[in-house]
């Protein structure tokens, strides 16, 4: 578990690290996503899926500080209400539906 | 100072992720409805303790940034999301890469469009551009481009429950079925929260929504930063 998790970290930071060194316009944490890909095709490191396993299933409680930080942007959020719900709910359904739409025609089966 | 700070972080940290562990078991208790986002309640349980407790949201979010941090190495186990499913995304791959192009196109598109047709002003058309990617991604695609990373991630997180609550009815209503075009369709526009809703009630589809969140969010991820100017 221990090793797993300091592999995660360690892509993180070298995807970072890769990212300032080179300009590259792509966040850091992609560039170690990436690279996990790669890893785990190789077929040599699937003893690091248990800790991938758990930090996923937290990933809900790392994003619950930035919702709750929505607070101190009411005086630009309580204005727009009424037109980000409605935005929130047409964009939402049109990208559903497109998206669905788009899997068929490319001949998406299921 | 400094010995009393790292307990309070530690103590912040441990408390948020406490509460989380304590709502979705709830959520699963009563059968995980889509309105039951775990995440919502225990950002309104955590509002709530702060209200309580007098500490200033401003001071939460100091203490709670391990939180954020810990976002980047989360991003890169979403790998093994794709890992685990490589099966289905080989199975259907052109037509899986259409769907998310086109879906990621379409989610940013529409979201700045219409936030400029309402007036929202570009704080909120920003914060929108990253609306159709799940949170961590919107997170660092935020702070790649220096935009206002915790608006973004607050309407990743509100767009996931939308998402969540709309799109299975509207697909029935149209008569669209199917575990992968389902499971396509919500993890392109809710993500997250939609994946979270469609486990309990169709794992197929929910295997297929899970692929789709984390491919969309790398397309975002490499697309949005070369983007921004025309975007925001």
């Amino acid at each position: 578990m221990a090793g797993g998790l300091a592999l995660l970290v360690l892509l993180a930071l070298a995807g970072t690290a890769l990212r300032r060194m080179c300009g590259l316009p792509v966040p850091g944490p992609i560039l170690g996503l990436i690279a996990y890909l790669v890893l785990l095709a190789t077929g040599r490191c699937d003893w690091t899926l248990p800790a991938a396993a758990v930090v996923t299933g937290l990933i809900g409680a790392m994003i619950v500080p930035p919702l709750v930080g929505i607070a101190l942007f009411g005086d630009v959020l309580l204005p727009a209400a009424g037109g980000l719900a409605l935005l929130l709910v047409v964009t939402t359904a049109v990208t559903a539906v497109a998206t669905a739409l788009l899997f068929r025609l490319a001949g998406g089966r299921g | 100072m400094s010995q009393l700070l790292l307990p309070l972080i530690a103590a912040t940290c441990g408390i948020v992720i406490a509460l989380f562990l304590l709502a979705r078991r709830a959520a699963r208790a009563i059968g995980s409805p889509p309105w039951a986002s775990p995440v919502l309640a225990t950002a309104l349980g955590v509002g709530g303790l702060l209200w309580a407790i007098g500490m200033p949201i401003a001071v939460f979010e100091e203490y709670a940034r391990p939180l954020r941090w810990a976002l980047s190495p989360a991003l890169v186990a979403l790998g093994a999301i794709v890992h685990r499913d490589r099966g289905i995304v080989r199975a259907q791959a052109w037509p899986l890469a259409v769907a998310v192009t086109g879906g990621t196109g379409i989610g940013v598109l529409t979201a700045t469009a219409m936030a400029r047709a309402l007036n929202l002003g570009p704080l909120l058309t920003a914060a929108l551009a990253t609306k159709t990617v799940s949170t961590p991604f919107a997170v660092a695609i935020a702070e790649r481009v220096s935009g206002p990373v915790p608006l973004a991630a607050a309407l990743a997180v509100l767009t996931g429950v939308v998402g969540a609550v709309i799109v299975l009815p509207l697909l029935g209503l149209l008569g669209i079925r199917g575990a992968a075009t389902t499971g396509i369709a919500m993890g392109q526009s809710a993500h997250l929260v939609g994946t979270d809703a469609l486990t309990r009630r169709d794992p197929r589809a929910a295997a297929w929504s899970a692929v789709t969140m984390v491919l969309a969010g790398m397309l975002a991820a490499v697309l949005l930063p070369l983007a921004w100017r025309w975007l925001a």
